[in-house]
C-alpha cells in the first residue's frame, strides 16, 4: 500500500461527505460525525490490514491523518456555517450573538447514554423489576459495590 | 398649520413603519437560515427572537417618545380634539407594527417546529435495543424517558427520550399560538375601539352588551389555541386550560366591573 495514495483516496472521500452534508439539507455537527465516521472506520481496517507490510512511519501518518479527520471536518463545518450566516444591516449583532454559545464546550462536550440498565454490583445480573434496586438473585445492590459502605 | 403638523406626524409614522419592515424582512431570512442550520437546537431562535423584540421595542419606544417629547404639545396648540386624534393614529400604527412583528415572531417559531417534523418522525421510528440482549424494545414514546422491561431478557431499560422528539412536545403551543394569534389581535383591537367609543362618550360607563363581547372574544381564542395544540399533539383539548385562563381573564377584567356585576346578578 501506498501512503499518498492511501491519503488522496481519503481526502477524496472525506470530501464527498463534506460536499453532500453541505448540499443537503444543513445537518448538526453530531450528524456529519456520523457521516465521517464510517469512512474513517474503513480506512483504518484498510491500514490496520496492510500494516504488517509497512514501515511504522508510514502507519504511524497513515493513523495520524484518520485521528485529525473528524475534528478537521468539525472546525471547517462551523467555518462554513459562520461564512453563511447573513450580513445584518438592520439587526446588528443579533443573528450572529444568536448562534455564540452553540459550539461551547459546556454544550458539544455534554453526552449521556441514550439507554442504560442498571447491573448488580456483586453478580453482574440485570435489574429485573422496575423501582427494585436490589438484585433479584443474589440481594446485592444494583447502584453500590460490595466494598461501599451503606448510607444508612 | 393642522395640515402641515398632520402630514409631518405622517411622514415621520411611515419612516417608523418602513424602518420596522426592512427590519422584519431581515429577520425573516436571517432567522429563517438559523432554523434550518440549527434544527434540533431551539437556543439560537430564542436568542434571535429576544434580539428582535429588543429591536422592536426599541423602534415603538422612539415612537412614543417623539409623540410625547416633540409632537403632542404642538398638536395640543391646535385643539384638544385635534391631539387626540394624533394620538389615535400613533396607536393605531403601533398597534399594526406590533401585529406584524408578533405574526413574524410566532410564525418563525413554527416553523422550527415544522423543520423539526420530519426529525422528530424518524425519531419515533428509530428503534432502541435492549442493552442485555439488543433485542428491540416495545417503547411506548420516544418523547420522554421510559423505563420499559424487554420482554425477552426481562431486564429493566432505561430509555432517554430522542432530542428531536422530545423537542416535538413544543409544536404543540408554537402552532397553537400561531393559529390563535388573529384572534389576540382581534380582542385588542376591540379593547382600544370600546376604549374610544368611551372616549367619545364622555368615559361613561362600558356597556354589558360590550363586555360580554369582549368574554366571547377572549374564549374564542382559549378555545381556538387549546383545539390546535390538541390537534397537533394529538390528544383531546384541554377543556381545564381553557377554563383556567378564562378564570384568571374574568377576576381581572369584567368581575372588576360594578355595572357588569349588577347586570349577573353578583
Amino acid at each position: 500500500m501506498n501512503l499518498d495514495e492511501f491519503l488522496v483516496r481519503l481526502e477524496r472521500d472525506v470530501a464527498l461527505v463534506r460536499e453532500g452534508v453541505r448540499s443537503a439539507n444543513p445537518c448538526t455537527l453530531k450528524e456529519l460525525e456520523q457521516s465521517l465516521l464510517p469512512v474513517v472506520l474503513r480506512y483504518a481496517a484498510e491500514l490496520e490490514a496492510a500494516a504488517a507490510h509497512l514501515p511504522e512511519a508510514v502507519t504511524n501518518a497513515g493513523f495520524g491523518r484518520l485521528t485529525r479527520v473528524v475534528d478537521d471536518e468539525r472546525r471547517a463545518h462551523r467555518q462554513w456555517q459562520e461564512e453563511k450566516k447573513p450580513k445584518s444591516k438592520f439587526l446588528g449583532n443579533i443573528l450572529a450573538n444568536a448562534t455564540a454559545s452553540v459550539d461551547d464546550p459546556f454544550w458539544t462536550a455534554f453526552r449521556w447514554k441514550p439507554n442504560f440498565v442498571a447491573i448488580c454490583k456483586t453478580c453482574g445480573a440485570p435489574q429485573e423489576r422496575e423501582r427494585d434496586f436490589r438484585c433479584r438473585y443474589c440481594r446485592g445492590h444494583l447502584f453500590q459495590s460490595p466494598n461501599e459502605e451503606s448510607p444508612r | 398649520m393642522s395640515q402641515a403638523l398632520w402630514d409631518r406626524w405622517e411622514g415621520f409614522l411611515s419612516k417608523i413603519v418602513e424602518r420596522q419592515r426592512e427590519i422584519l424582512a431581515e429577520a425573516e431570512e436571517g432567522i429563517g437560515a438559523l432554523i434550518a442550520a440549527h434544527p434540533e437546537d431551539p437556543v439560537p431562535l430564542g436568542n434571535a427572537l429576544s434580539g428582535l423584540r429588543f429591536r422592536m421595542e426599541e423602534l415603538y419606544k422612539k415612537l412614543d417618545d417623539t409623540w410625547e417629547g416633540q409632537v403632542s404639545a404642538k398638536f395640543a396648540e391646535v385643539s384638544n380634539a385635534f391631539e387626540e386624534r394624533g394620538r389615535d393614529r400613533g396607536e393605531d400604527v403601533k398597534q399594526t407594527l406590533t401585529a406584524e412583528y408578533e405574526a413574524l415572531a410566532v410564525r418563525l417559531s413554527a416553523d422550527f417546529y415544522r423543520n423539526l417534523a420530519p426529525r422528530a418522525a424518524a425519531a419515533r421510528e428509530k428503534p432502541a435495543p435492549c442493552m442485555m440482549c439488543g433485542a428491540p424494545l416495545p417503547l411506548p414514546t420516544r418523547s420522554e424517558a421510559v423505563s420499559i422491561t424487554c420482554p425477552y431478557c426481562s431486564a429493566v431499560n432505561q430509555v432517554m427520550p430522542d432530542r428531536a422528539a422530545s423537542l416535538y412536545l413544543g409544536a404543540g403551543h408554537a402552532l397553537a399560538e400561531e393559529a390563535a394569534l388573529p384572534l389576540r389581535h382581534a380582542v385588542q383591537r376591540f379593547r382600544v375601539e370600546a376604549h374610544r367609543r368611551r372616549r367619545a362618550s364622555n368615559w361613561s360607563p362600558e356597556p354589558v352588551d360590550s363586555l360580554d363581547h369582549w368574554v366571547q372574544l377572549e374564549r374564542a381564542y382559549w378555545e381556538k389555541y387549546a383545539a390546535v395544540k390538541a390537534q397537533v399533539l394529538g390528544v383531546a383539548p384541554d377543556r381545564d386550560l381553557i377554563e383556567s385562563r378564562m378564570r384568571q381573564f374574568m377576576e381581572y377584567t369584567v368581575m372588576q366591573d360594578q355595572s357588569w356585576r349588577r347586570a349577573k346578578g353578583i
